[in-house]
């Protein structure tokens, strides 16, 4: 039984991992403008096709198929795919901030809620031009062959999906604590004004972060497509469940969005193991739960007004 | 140095500043003095760019900055120690100074050498060098905000409001703080509603009315102006 158990907390840990990366990417826009990008799931599925086509053009094969063959995956074309996968979707976040955030960002309103849920719309659309609405299997870079720890049955691509989150975590935390970027974007968080008075371009800092933002989500969109197969009505849910990571994490707190991401994964795929069809039921129980007692998240900071 | 031609400044349809003209030359301590709602922060808030300008017409060391984003005001020389501080509080004393230097781009060593030359200054932000800064006092934080200013190297120093909430004692230490920069050569504007202390040490003046410039003069000539007396000073401080 217990290995039951620590198969499920690992694949938990590995789709934990993913809404992390997302909801740390939620978290980057929020703090430093005070926006989030609604278009975070196309960004998912997005960032997944451009792994898969890379995959495809890498290994001399045609653009568009239902599945990419193994040897596609192998060796160095794997992290190549989720390199573009990252550079490509930041490159279109630096896009959607420009044309869809910054025109209505800190006028107060909501009018960027909108124009990037509209933008998600339209990338949605785009997607379905070029790559049709069929999933796309795609093979891991380290085999299908479960592996046994501990009597647990593990995909090797969930223990990558959890080693490359970590991994990628752990150096952005280290940026944004040790460097002086990372404390001019800490700055920026506090607040704009003030930053700007400190002679940081804080547009470009804004810029910055939604590349980063959009470029974390292109990356894990590439690292859960072995597991979910890529296709471009993925991304919805995984941006929801991070979303929601976020939120009981603290959406200000980068930190807690990434114990926010890890709990939600796992709690999901605990409940699973006991109910598949109540999970949701459940998780977003869980989640009206915890922001009725703690509205800022469990990790989160409650805002305090300053006289 | 300085010099505002014909000024408006406005928050939506609300005027703030209207055609002030205000002028700062290299070496002095200037202080503007006004009571609550004068429009004397929004003032520096416009010269530091953090407020467009309607109309008129910023000029510093000879080139209009009217338009220039604040960023790139810091980096002409132009450093405001903001209203009610502003330091970032989740950030330690040490980082919050570093930050006052960002735009410069030095090497660790020289930086470090430049925070120990504010620790020179102000011995008590040594102590605290490790200490987040929303653990610091009233003072200290004050202290720590033009510190921080001061970390950009600016020939001209704006200071908003640096006695407000404060002690008298810790005042009087901030006060002769501002004394010892003009020595070094560093050029102030000084906001204060503290007007008699500012008047004090102030080179010259500019009294701001709802938005307007009303007197202006040096500061002792202010400091004596009954006017002056009876609107911002009250009788018990006319003795001086």
């Amino acid at each position: 039984m217990l290995d039951v158990y620590l198969q499920t907390l690992l694949s938990g840990l590995a789709v934990g991992g993913v809404y992390a990366l997302i909801a740390l990417g939620f978290s980057i826009t929020f703090t430093t403008t005070k926006t989030l990008n609604f278009a975070q799931g196309e960004f998912i599925s997005f960032g997944a096709f451009i792994g898969v086509t890379m995959l495809l053009l890498l290994s001399g094969l045609a653009s568009t198929t239902t599945a990419v063959p193994s040897e596609a995956a192998s060796a160095w074309r794997y992290p190549a795919a989720v390199i573009g996968a990252g550079a490509v979707a930041g490159f279109m976040g630096i896009l959607i901030f420009l044309l869809a955030v910054k025109p209505f960002a800190g006028k107060g309103g909501m009018n960027w809620v909108m124009s990037t849920l509209g933008f998600g719309v339209m990338l949605q659309s785009l997607g379905l031009a070029i790559w049709g609405p069929a999933p796309v299997m795609v093979p891991s870079p380290l085999g299908d062959n479960v592996l046994r720890i501990a009597g647990a049955g593990v995909r090797p691509q969930e223990l990558l999906v959890l080693a490359c989150a970590i991994l990628i975590m752990v150096a952005l935390d280290l940026v944004m604590r040790r460097s002086r970027i990372g404390k001019a974007m800490m700055a920026v968080a506090h607040s704009p004004q003030t930053a700007s008075l400190m002679g940081i371009n804080v547009n470009l800092v804004m810029i910055g972060a939604f590349a980063l933002s959009s470029g974390l989500a292109g990356v894990a969109g590439v690292l859960i497509a072995p597991i979910a197969s890529a296709s471009l009505f993925m991304g919805m849910g995984f941006a929801l469940k991070a979303f929601s990571g976020a939120i009981i994490g603290g959406l200000n707190n980068p930190r807690g969005c990434i114990y926010g991401g890890f709990i939600l994964g796992v709690l999901e795929s605990g409940i699973g193991l006991w109910q598949a069809q109540w999970r949701e039921i459940v998780v977003f129980g869980l989640i009206i739960l915890v922001l009725a007692f703690r509205p800022a998240g469990l990790f989160g900071q409650a805002a305090v007004d300053k006289v | 140095m300085l010099t505002l031609k014909d000024v408006h400044l406005a928050y939506g349809p609300i005027a703030a500043v209207r055609s002030a003209s205000i002028d700062v030359k290299a070496g002095e301590v200037v202080a503007i003095v006004g009571g609550n709602g004068a429009g004397k922060s929004t003032l520096l808030k416009g010269i530091a760019g953090l407020m467009p300008v309607g109309s008129g017409q910023i000029v510093f060391e000879g080139e209009d900055i009217s338009r220039l984003a604040p960023h790139k005001r810091v980096a002409r020389g132009i450093a405001l120690s903001p209203e009610g501080r502003q330091v970032f509080p989740d950030q330690s004393v040490y980082d919050n100074l570093t930050l006052g230097a960002y735009f410069r781009k030095l090497p660790n060593d020289a930086l470090d050498a430049e925070v120990e030359e504010q620790f020179k200054l102000f011995p008590r932000l040594r102590e605290r060098r490790d200490q987040l800064a929303v653990t610091l006092s009233g003072g200290e934080q004050q202290m720590l905000a033009i510190a921080r200013a001061l970390m950009g190297k600016p020939r001209l120093l704006l200071l908003d409001e640096p006695s407000l909430g404060l002690a008298p004692k810790i005042i009087q230490e901030i006060f002769d703080i501002i004394v010892s920069l003009r020595r070094s050569g560093i050029t102030i504007l000084l906001v204060e509603q503290m007007a008699n202390m500012a008047l004090a040490i102030a080179d010259r003046a500019y009294v701001l009315e709802t938005g307007s410039v009303t007197l202006s003069g040096t500061g002792q000539q202010l400091l004596h102006d009954p006017k002056v007396r009876a609107a911002y000073l009250g009788v018990s401080h006319s003795a001086a």
